[in-house]
């Protein structure tokens, strides 16, 4: 009775410090980008820039910095703040592959969620996921089709051609770590991964320190089911 | 209403109604009101404490139960303590700072010819929000003193103190330079007279590069002298390092020092806009040229008023810059309340000004100034809008205060009421000794 219950203690105790040394490496593998000198304001000007800014140091015409990681919505906020033509005047490059993965693209979206089940919700739902109903919405920018029959001729410019192609070739894709987690440990400001991340980029060589603090908010938070 | 001829019955129940019925047809809407929007929800909210997350909302909460693990709660998670300590520190600072402002210069504003102007000044904040105030401030915190109007006055004062050197940072663009910003750079090999100086740094960034750099000049050898050239040797497309080419610029007011073979410097100079220098009167060999260390003063950062270690306070400097003006306002009238014969008899008593303020006005004021800081304490428990709007997203949780945090765990994200509920509790509990103590005074004044 006894070797079993060990057992299990042991496999959960191996289990959290490979999870532990995964995400230790996963944070040290980010440390060195995230230096003083290469973010714009250093890492603690970085922390006060609320996410609109951090686009606009971007994209204004006294710009604070090179690049900026974000969402295909960045077209929009670019035609409002200068002149410059997509592909000529900016651009996007997907983030480098880690490790040996390929054609893996995180992201964020939306999830159609059906309340009842009636036929005529089913038939709305089955149009919806259809490539002739989201080539609509492609049309008008700003949106990545997740069918694979939507054209490439549908999207408005050629910066969301280049990131829709890359949704469709992707072997997996991903919605990103908050959006995947409970509310009070990916979702509210201030606590959590939120601010775990946040205690990171000021300190950048507390990678261990980070992964146990990560270990205890999610371990808290799923088990309130928070 | 004609009273009951007869003698009262004895549950009194239909004469207590006829007689009061007007009064309770007036009272009743009031009554209902009170009743549904603030006792049955306080009720509620008390009793919805004691339970979790997935309790059932009906007319009670059910499920879920979960006796005081929220209270515990409260005590234990760490965002939490956190802002029942900036509570207190909000507590103890603010309602004070704001009356003792409100004193000060509502004495001071009494005499002077421009009282009035500066009175409307001084209470002009109050007519926007704390909102907006919040975002006015935010932006005037900002760290980067291009952008920041605190960081940008500390600057200029740190300017005129100490002026930062002509550049913040480079490095060498070839092993021919040695050195670091904070040793200041040197040729590798001396070279002797008539011999030319190329001094090349690079990782400036462009907006470093002082106004009026004008493109490098190659410099040409001259008989007993030594010239060179100090550029940031970069151009787009990177170019050859250690070649002077064009579109790269040169580094003006840079001073380069002559260092003869003993170490000792000789003679100095600063670039002129094209980066080059001339040392004359040169002769022998062995000579180096030194960039000084003092050229890479990095210019002032910014203090960092909306990171963890200030915001608190900066925020309730903010808010003290609000309420000063009501503060002022109140005690002013109070002021002009007290007779002139009072602090007449005190100056003729030998008394000096301070001793009359001290002895004579704050005594009489004490009301005013009771009512003022009791209105403050009752302010600052509720203080929510201008933390939210001032702090940035990663020092949320370090400005919260207990309102801010009963928002957040019921609304903000975490979605759970019933610790959100027992914050709201404490809070209550926090707030009804202030409350007590007004209504004694109300008492007391009737």
């Amino acid at each position: 009775m006894v070797w079993p219950l060990l057992f299990t203690k042991v496999y959960e105790y191996a289990n959290t410090v490979c999870i532990i040394a995964t995400e230790i490496k996963a944070l040290k593998t980010m440390a060195p980008l995230l230096q003083t000198g290469n973010v714009a304001g250093g890492t603690s000007g970085a922390l006060q820039t609320d996410f609109p800014t951090s686009v606009s140091n971007v994209f204004s015409k006294k710009p604070k910095a090179a690049m900026v990681i974000e969402g295909d919505f960045v077209p929009g906020v670019v035609a409002s703040k200068n002149a410059l033509k997509p592909v000529s005047g900016y651009n996007v490059f997907p983030f480098p592959a880690i490790g040996s993965a390929r054609n893996y693209v995180e992201g964020g979206g939306d999830e159609l969620m059906a309340f009842k089940d009636t036929p005529a919700i089913r038939a709305l739902v089955k149009y919806l996921a259809t490539g002739k109903a989201q080539t609509i919405w492609a049309k008008r920018g700003g949106y990545t089709a997740p069918a694979k029959t939507v054209p490439a001729s549908a999207y408005p410019d050629a910066i969301t051609r280049i990131t829709a192609s890359a949704v469709g070739r992707a072997k997996v894709f991903r919605f990103d770590l908050s959006d995947l987690q409970p509310a009070s440990f990916g979702g509210t400001v201030g606590q959590g991964e939120f601010k775990l991340f946040q205690d990171f980029l000021k300190n950048p060589g507390n990678a261990s320190g980070i992964a146990k603090q990560l270990e205890t908010a999610a371990a808290k938070a799923y088990k309130s089911g928070k | 209403m004609e009273p009951p001829i007869a003698a009262a019955p004895p549950s009194g129940e239909p004469g207590f109604l006829r007689r009061y019925a007007v009064a309770i047809g007036f009272l009743a809407p009031a009554a209902i009101l009170l009743g549904v929007m603030i006792i049955y929800p306080t009720i509620y909210t008390f009793i919805r404490s004691f339970f979790g997350r997935d309790a059932h909302e009906g007319f009670l909460p059910s499920g879920d139960f979960s006796g005081i693990d929220n209270y515990k709660a409260l005590f234990t998670t760490d965002i939490l303590v956190t802002a029942i300590k900036n509570s207190a520190i909000w507590i103890l600072v603010a309602p004070a700072a704001v009356t003792a402002f409100g004193l000060i210069f509502a004495v001071l504003t009494e005499r002077i010819p421009w009282g009035v102007g500066f009175k409307a000044i001084v209470f002009m904040p109050m007519a926007i929000s704390l909102f907006a105030t919040g975002v006015i401030w935010h932006v005037m915190y900002i760290k980067d003193p291009g952008q920041g109007a605190v960081n940008a006055a500390i600057g200029a004062v740190k300017g005129w103190v100490s002026p930062p050197g002509a550049l913040s940072s480079a490095s060498a663009s070839t092993p021919a330079l040695t050195g670091s910003p904070q040793t200041g750079y040197t040729l590798h090999k001396p070279i002797a007279a008539g011999g030319t100086a190329l001094l090349g740094l690079t990782a400036i960034p462009p907006t470093d590069v002082p106004s009026g750099a004008k493109q490098a000049a190659t410099p040409e050898p001259k008989q007993g002298a030594i010239t060179g050239v100090v550029w940031r040797d970069f151009k787009p497309g990177g170019g050859t390092p250690g070649k002077v080419e064009q579109q790269e610029l040169g580094l003006p007011g840079v001073k380069v020092s002559l260092i003869d073979q003993s170490g000792k410097s000789v003679q100095s100079a600063s670039t002129g806009d094209d980066g080059s220098f001339t040392f004359d009167n040169v002769s022998g060999s062995g000579f180096n040229v030194r960039i000084a260390k003092d050229t890479f003063a990095a210019p002032f950062g910014g203090i960092s008023w909306l990171g963890p270690k200030l915001i608190t306070p900066a925020v309730i400097i903010a808010y003290i810059w609000v309420w000063a003006g009501f503060s002022m306002v109140v005690i002013g009238a109070g002021l002009a309340a007290i007779s002139r014969e009072v602090l007449e008899a005190a100056r003729t008593d030998g008394a000096t000004e301070w001793q009359v303020f001290r002895r004579v006005t704050v005594p009489l004021l004490a009301p005013v100034l009771s009512v003022v800081f009791i209105t403050m304490l009752i302010n600052v428990l509720k203080v929510f809008d201008i933390i939210i709007s001032i702090a940035p997203g990663s020092t949320q949780s370090d400005a919260a205060v207990i309102a801010v945090q009963m928002w957040r765990q019921s609304f903000g994200g975490v979605n759970d009421f019933g610790l959100g509920s027992a914050i709201a509790v404490f809070l209550f509990l926090l707030v009804i000794p202030i409350l007590l103590l007004n209504i004694r005074r109300f008492r007391r004044e009737v």
